[in-house]
């Protein structure tokens, strides 16, 4: 399933960069969106509006760059890389950027956006861990990614990959049951 | 059932309840829209190589250097001919792999 699908997406790329079809590259942004909106929108704790500029934005570079994609990894890994690269520049950007800010931001998103209290749960176990840890459990667990991808991903070895895995995953398990997340 | 899975399991269980699909409600088109045009500028080249072979031709006439060229052509050392033909596509291979290897990012 997973060959079939990195095959459709080397053929749609070839048709783009040979043919320069840019409906082909518009078959990727629809496979894609969902996957790249969905992973913003978790490290963003559900800032639904800054998501989706990231997503665009990390769209647009891989348009711009798709030259540069020599199919070592799978396009999906590839569009991931760009995507993190997109969001630790965005983070970078931002001032004065410190843990007691994100919680306020996060906070502040969270009342602009309608959610279920379910998915404030899902937040708030989330900002128990760091943004390495988030983005290894979320790619790991939510987006199916396996270690050698996301240190590919992450552009850091597989060991710092395992480790910030290990501390998420028990830092996250001591919420969940001091939440008693298996009782619910 | 050991200690270990039962992590794995709740963790997966976990993250897969949370997970959604995101409709797409026209985010397509407005990456589509937003998209960069990218504009030729190979035209630039051809016009410059143009004007430059124009120019050359021109000079090698008016001063009887191509009429020079032709006549010894008959008596030129092969070698010498192969040389001189053979110098433009080594200097544009060499120049091409220069700029090829200037446009590889970070991405790959």
């Amino acid at each position: 399933m997973s060959r079939m699908s990195n095959r459709d997406d080397l053929h749609w790329i070839t048709q783009f960069t040979l043919l320069g079809d840019n409906k082909a590259f518009e078959k990727l942004v629809g496979k894609y969106q969902s996957p790249i909106r969905r992973f913003f929108l978790n490290l963003t704790m559900g800032d639904a509006s800054l998501s989706d500029d990231l997503a665009q934005e990390t769209f647009i570079k891989a348009f711009v760059n798709i030259h540069s994609f020599q199919a070592l990894s799978n396009f999906s890994t590839w569009l991931y890389r760009i995507a993190y690269n997109v969001f630790y520049d965005s983070m970078r950007t931002q001032k004065q950027f410190s843990e007691l800010d994100v919680r306020e931001i996060d906070l502040q998103y969270q009342s602009d956006n309608a959610f279920s209290a379910e998915k404030l749960d899902f937040y708030n176990a989330l900002q128990h861990l760091k943004k390495e840890e988030q983005t290894v459990l979320i790619l790991h667990y939510m987006e199916d990614k396996t270690q050698k991808e996301i240190a590919k991903i992450m552009n850091c070895p597989e060991g710092t990959v395992k480790t910030y895995l290990l501390k998420g995953k028990n830092k996250l398990m001591d919420y969940l049951n001091k939440e008693g997340y298996d009782k619910k | 059932m050991t200690k270990n899975e039962q992590t794995e399991e709740k963790l997966n269980e976990f993250f897969k309840t949370h997970k959604t699909e995101i409709p797409d409600n026209g985010f397509s088109l407005k990456v589509m829209r937003r998209l960069p045009t990218e504009k030729d500028h190979s035209w630039i080249v051809w016009l410059i190589g143009a004007a430059g072979i124009s120019f050359l031709l021109y000079f090698y006439i008016h001063n009887g250097i191509l009429l020079n060229f032709i006549e010894n052509l008959l008596v030129m050392h092969f070698d010498t001919l192969l040389i001189s033909i053979a110098v433009f596509p080594i200097v544009c291979g060499i120049v091409m792999l220069l700029w090829g290897k200037k446009e590889k990012t970070f991405f790959g």
